[in-house]
């Protein structure tokens, strides 16, 4: 447990100062001010619940850019550079030392989301009058759980090599993948499949089933949810559930990687 | 095998990187208070074998023990007892050099002030707060000893520690290892430089294409191949033959050269003193002699070469 700890307050040491971090979570307060002040339809909004659907369009591209950068390197970096060697060479397990970089990111992460929508939260409250500000407090634990699913799978790619540039572009990968190719995937089908249901008014439910694959299908249901428009849902796909899948893709992923990692030469 | 006194005991180590057969079959021993080269030309696979060690490879067959622990088994307390100084030394550039070594050094149990005192130790107390990123080489080399001296390690294992170091912190890094090993610490040395490793070991274990071929005492390994100490002894002048014949039928003399006024004996060396005093007591004056032990490098070459 010492270890763990250890591990987890270097990467907390190493981490909260990176300029990628900093800058991304200032965009990210920048992103979320401007539309509450200036965007039209959010500008005389007065009410949170109304708001959080559009300010997380904003959000959700760049909160995997801010856990992919997080975690596209963290195992690769380490092994190309040598400080790896260095570490497992030590009095630690490998899942000590995996369990507690995760921590450690993950740490940075809450704290990159919460300072961000912190900062928002205490402009808003003394220069406007906005109701259900709890709302927001929980469009912010969602955007956590997008952020760390986010981080699991980058983390998992990163156990999968050893050079800093290959990581680098295969983070650029899973953010296209994730944001563009996966949902013109998911339409594809709907309009190949499923034309006849949805020209009926009824959307199949396989379709929302493959939202579990897609932490930003399942964020923005959340939020959808959570801001009341999201009518006509099969029964499996709750706020639960979706929470639930957030949680097995963390899991799972952080699973994978321990399992790779322990069989890695270094 | 009993590894009981056995600080090291590797036991038919085998790693393959897909058709490489990188270390094949290997087995040896260092024993505890010892200081051990290891040997062995670029690719032989000593750093593979290093590398099994320290638990940093999973190995496809074969047995290690660090002080009588499996490192499979038991690899965290086992750890425990050694330093290593890796021969690709990197520390994380955004932290300090005292954050550095206070990292490892709570892995490792020991204090903040313990790492304070190495790097005053090493000579990098001025700067124990600078990032480490605006280190130059040989600073970096100096925190990773010190990185590697972290809690008082039995064992040192050393990839080319003399790599990057100025003429002072080689020095320092030889006087370093000599007095751990007064104190009873083992050291296991992998270098290039054969004169280094000649100066500070007892032992050589000497691989070749992942392959054991010399074990022991250097003194054991030139006796074993043959290679004998040869003495040159100046005169006032040039020595009668007759004496040069009852040198040359003296138990444990191989081959004796006059040139001159200087003779050349090539001998055991236990009898390298009973040449002097034979001469001595022939009346010859001896203004000056120089022995020349059998260098490290001329038992390398011939391990390598009769091993392949």
């Amino acid at each position: 447990m010492k270890e763990l700890r250890c591990v987890a307050k270097k990467e907390i040491m190493d981490n909260i100062r990176n300029k990628w971090i900093i800058f991304s979570s200032g965009i990210l307060v920048l992103l979320l001010l401007t539309s509450l002040f200036l965007m039209p339809s959010l500008k005389y909004c007065a009410d949170f619940k109304e708001a959080i659907s559009q300010l997380a369009k904003l959000v959700s591209p760049i909160v995997p850019i801010i856990a992919l950068i997080l975690g596209y390197a963290s195992i690769a970096r380490e092994i190309e550079s040598g400080t790896m060697e260095a570490l497992v060479a030590m009095p630690i397990s490998r899942r000590e030392i995996i369990a507690g970089k995760f921590l450690g990111l993950l740490a940075v992460l809450v704290i990159s989301i919460s300072i961000s929508f912190g900062v928002s939260a205490m402009v808003i409250a003394f220069s406007r009058t906005m109701e259900n500000f709890s709302y927001f407090f929980l469009f912010m634990l969602y955007t956590i759980l997008l952020g760390s699913s986010f981080l699991a799978l980058s983390f998992f790619f990163s156990s999968l090599l050893r050079k800093r540039s290959s990581a680098l572009i295969l983070a650029i990968f899973i953010w296209f993948f994730f944001n563009l190719i996966m949902p013109l995937i998911q339409t594809g089908l709907l309009l190949e499949v499923g034309m006849k249901g949805a020209l009926a008014g009824k959307i199949p439910d396989w379709f929302y089933a493959l939202d579990f694959l897609n932490p930003l299908s399942m964020y923005t249901s959340l939020v959808d949810m959570l801001a009341g428009s999201a009518k006509n849902l099969p029964s499996f796909y709750t706020p639960y559930s979706l929470v639930a899948v957030f949680l097995i893709w963390i899991l799972l992923f952080f699973l994978l990687t321990v399992l790779k990692f322990e069989r890695t030469d270094i | 095998m009993t590894s009981e006194k056995s600080a090291i005991s590797v036991s038919n180590l085998t790693k393959r990187y897909g058709n490489l057969l990188a270390v094949d079959g290997i087995h040896f021993k260092v024993q505890r208070g010892r200081i051990f080269g290891f040997l062995g030309p670029n690719g032989a696979g000593k750093t593979t074998t290093i590398k099994a060690i320290l638990g940093l490879i999973k190995v496809d067959e074969g047995e290690i023990e660090i002080n009588g622990m499996n490192i499979k088994e038991n690899g965290k307390e086992a750890k425990r007892s050694i330093g290593y100084l890796p021969e690709r030394i990197s520390f994380y550039d955004n932290l300090t050099a005292l954050q550095n070594l206070s990292f490892y050094a709570e892995l490792k149990g020991s204090t903040n002030e313990e790492c304070k005192a190495l790097l005053e130790e090493i000579g990098l107390g001025q700067v124990m707060n600078k990032k480490v990123r605006k280190f130059s080489r040989g600073m970096i080399q100096r925190l990773g000893i010190a990185r590697s001296l972290l809690g008082d390690p039995d064992i040192l294992i050393l990839d080319e520690p003399s790599t990057g170091l100025d003429p002072e912190g080689s020095l320092l890094v030889k006087e370093k290892l000599r007095s751990l090993n007064g104190k009873g610490c083992t050291i296991f040395l992998s270098s290039h430089i054969l004169a280094e490793v000649q100066a500070i070991c007892s032992d050589v274990i000497i691989i070749n294409k992942g392959k054991l071929v010399a074990e022991g005492r250097i003194e054991d390994l030139s006796r074993k191949l043959e290679i004998k100490p040869k003495i040159t002894i100046s005169l006032d002048e040039k020595p009668p033959e007759n004496i040069l014949n009852e040198l040359s039928n003296m138990q444990g003399i191989y081959k004796v050269e006059g040139k001159g006024s200087l003779i050349e004996v090539t001998c055991e060396p236990e009898v390298k003193v009973d040449v002097l005093i034979h001469l001595k007591k022939s009346g010859l004056k001896i203004k000056d002699f120089e022995t020349r032990t059998p260098s490290l490098e001329k038992i390398f070459m011939k391990c390598i070469k009769e091993g392949s």
